[in-house]
């Protein structure tokens, strides 16, 4: 093992093809990230075209390189501007922005920086240790049934973070869940709210839907208030966390890599839930609860150790057993069957160069991020300083790229505008629009698990809590569900006897 | 509070209109489906009764605490009168939404290589800025780059529209970037 990823390294570092590819990777996934209105998924899609000209093992090793990069690079856009550059970026929006506007953005950065590394690094060492292992414990723990469960888990967990109170937190959740029904049904692929569009009946595209609730909103919200005379453009700050901030956080750290890890295996689910995850649980364990969403160091820190952790672990379901852990991965699917090559357990006696060359490439780009990001700590922030109305058109249009050059359809670009006024509506009446994107990423597994769980237990609900993943997971989310529901009419009651006195 | 009051119920009559018509169209793909005895609807009209049940939780509730809030007296109701938005910026606010979609209406018919340019103008004097030559500046910068990373660089085949005059100069412009 050593000597395979020694090997890998020396070629990665000597071959000029490959190193430059992996430079490319690695700087482009950054950028592609931290630009509002683009990400890594826009960069992806441009480039897949492209790989058909390079090897398997380039082509394969430049998304996981843009993968590691994007996924930092999107905590950037999260904390200058409120404009997550991927789904997972969304947590970090909810403390970063915050800092952003008191002054802070250097230090959430650079806490990004840090903790994107650390939880990228251990990842991608623990992928490389433990891969076929864990391949196969995911296989046999984890079938439709724990999948169900944890996205049940997830939702519940999300339906609490990023809106203005619980209520509008569910109904945010339930939306994107209904928004993910549009399309065929998983068990039948009967049509459903397509009212005879072709368009909806592949069901809606979730990137428009994405660069909508949070590029476009974002630009609508902020040009409400440049129109109004209302907006105040934020300090620049270029100080870093000092290591006893750090330290401070270690805790959070450690336990927001291992969530990271153990979500980002499953398949389909991802640095998505990860995230969410790992900020419920900072807040939950957090001495300071409702310092949250506030500009509270340590829910940056969660979020993005959390959604970087995954990157590593997402590559193991899709190299061993062919499943891809979210956007990005599906398309390195398309990249493997451009080079008429299919991922599974084989891939690794029959194209070992591939495997160890994407392993040491995630290695030394998690290692790169932190000294690339420690010097775009030091420039991005300084985009504060460009006044925000010369940045608006900019986002606008490089959103409207993005959202056209997925599919070269319009109506994508007619579906990102109506997300974009949606969102913005939303916002204003305190609803989370981190959560109808979660909702409307896992709707789609989570109601395939079901309809496959349902069959498998002969429509049993019961048997569901035979199964210890499942009761466990199901009876945690349902009294956290129930927990919450009670707090929050409690509290209301109190706040009405409160007014009332 | 009447104002909340309002706000309230207009936000339940939006989610249980959301609800119930949704409710009604999942009427249009209740087929048995063979293999699975729960259909097409079941996962969907679960997530719109859970829907209807929050919202209407969430009306109670609220209502609830705005029915003991003491009524706002008259120095309120004049303070609140006075905070209405004037004109003006209401309609600024309404065209920042407008021109982009205007922007979007016309992108297939006359293209992006010529439409753009005049979108950024009038979007960047829109949202305030009113010096003639920094505007040409902005523009131009933020067209360039997106022709060198997009058309230059990607190859990106992004709209050259379809009505006459258009097609061929978005064309022509295309190649000439080339």
């Amino acid at each position: 093992m050593f000597w395979d990823f020694l090997y890998s390294s020396v070629h990665l570092f000597t071959n000029p093809t490959t190193f430059a590819i992996f430079i490319f990777g690695l700087l482009s996934g950054m950028l592609f990230g931290a630009i509002p209105g683009v990400n890594m998924l826009t960069l992806g899609a441009v480039i897949l075209p492209f790989t058909a000209y390079l090897s398997a093992s380039d082509a394969i090793m430049l998304f996981s390189v843009i993968y590691c990069a994007g996924v930092f690079g999107g905590a950037i856009t999260s904390i200058l501007f409120n404009i997550p550059g991927a789904p997972e970026n969304a947590p970090t929006a909810l403390d970063g922005y915050p800092m952003t506007q008191r002054g802070q953005a250097g230090k959430a950065v650079g806490a990004a920086v840090l903790c994107s590394s650390l939880g990228g690094l251990a990842s991608a060492l623990l992928m490389i240790a433990a891969t076929p292992l864990i391949a196969s414990w995911a296989v046999r723990s984890f079938g439709p049934p724990e999948v169900f469960s944890l996205i049940f888990f997830g939702l519940t967990v999300a339906a609490s973070v990023g809106a203005s109170n619980l209520w509008k937190g569910l109904l945010s959740v339930l939306s994107g869940l209904l928004l993910a029904t549009v399309g065929s049904d998983p068990a039948g692929g009967l049509d459903r709210f397509s009212f005879g569009s072709y368009y909806l009946l592949a069901g809606i595209a979730f990137i428009p839907m994405v660069l909508g609730f949070f590029a476009i909103s974002e630009v609508f919200v902020q040009g409400e208030k440049m129109v109004m005379g209302t907006r105040k453009a934020p300090k620049v700050n270029l100080d870093f966390p000092s290591f006893r901030e750090f330290w401070g956080l270690k805790v959070a750290v450690v336990r927001s890599m291992m969530i990271g890890f153990f979500a980002g295996i499953l398949p389909g689910i991802g640095a998505v839930l990860a995230a969410f995850m790992s900020y419920n649980e900072a807040v939950r364990w957090s001495k300071k609860p409702e310092n949250f969403g506030k500009g509270e160091l340590e829910g940056v820190v969660s979020a993005e150790t959390a959604n970087n952790a995954a990157t590593g672990a997402a590559m193991i379901p899709l190299l061993a057993l062919g499943l891809p852990g979210g956007a990005l991965t599906a398309m390195m699917l398309g990249v493997f069957q451009i080079h008429g090559m299919e991922p599974g357990p084989l891939i690794f006696i029959t194209s070992k160069e591939l495997v160890w060359t994407t392993f040491a490439a995630m290695v030394f780009a998690n290692i790169a991020i932190f000294g690339l990001g420690w010097l775009q700590t030091k420039t991005v922030v300084h985009l504060l300083r460009v006044p925000f109305h010369y940045l608006a058109p900019g986002i606008l249009l490089l959103a409207t790229i993005g959202a056209f050059a997925l599919r070269n359809l319009v109506v994508d670009v007619w579906v990102m505008f109506a997300a974009g006024i949606a969102g913005y509506y939303l916002r204003r009446s305190g609803y989370s629009v981190s959560g109808i994107v979660l909702g409307l990423v896992l709707g789609d597994i989570g109601e395939a698990a079901f309809a496959k769980t349902m069959q498998l237990t002969n429509y049993s609900l019961t048997t569901l809590m035979h199964r210890p993943v499942c009761a466990v997971l199901l009876t945690i989310g349902t009294l956290t569900l129930l927990w919450n529901i009670y707090g929050a009419v409690k509290k209301s009651m109190v706040q009405a006897e409160t007014v009332a006195k | 509070m009447w104002q909340e009051k309002r706000r309230l119920w207009l936000e339940v009559c939006v989610w249980l209109a959301i609800g119930i018509s949704a409710y009604a169209i999942t009427f249009q793909f209740d087929d048995p489906i063979q293999g699975y005895r729960w259909g097409a609807t079941a996962w969907p009209r679960a997530i719109i009764m859970g829907l209807l049940a929050i919202a209407i939780l969430q009306f109670v509730v609220a209502m609830r605490k705005t029915a003991v809030t003491k009524r706002p007296n008259a120095g309120e109701a004049a303070q609140a009168q006075r905070q209405t938005p004037e004109d003006k910026p209401v309609l600024k606010v309404a065209l920042s939404f407008v021109l982009p979609l205007f922007y979007l209406l016309l992108l297939p018919r006359t293209g992006f290589y010529l439409t753009t340019p005049v979108f950024l103008l009038a979007y960047l004097f829109l949202l305030g800025e009113r010096r003639w030559t920094r505007l040409i500046q902005v523009t131009a910068i933020i067209y360039a780059i997106m022709i060198i990373v997009f058309t230059t660089i990607f190859y990106v085949p992004l709209p050259v529209g379809y009505w006459p005059l258009f097609y061929d100069t978005n064309n022509w412009l295309l190649q000439v970037y080339r």
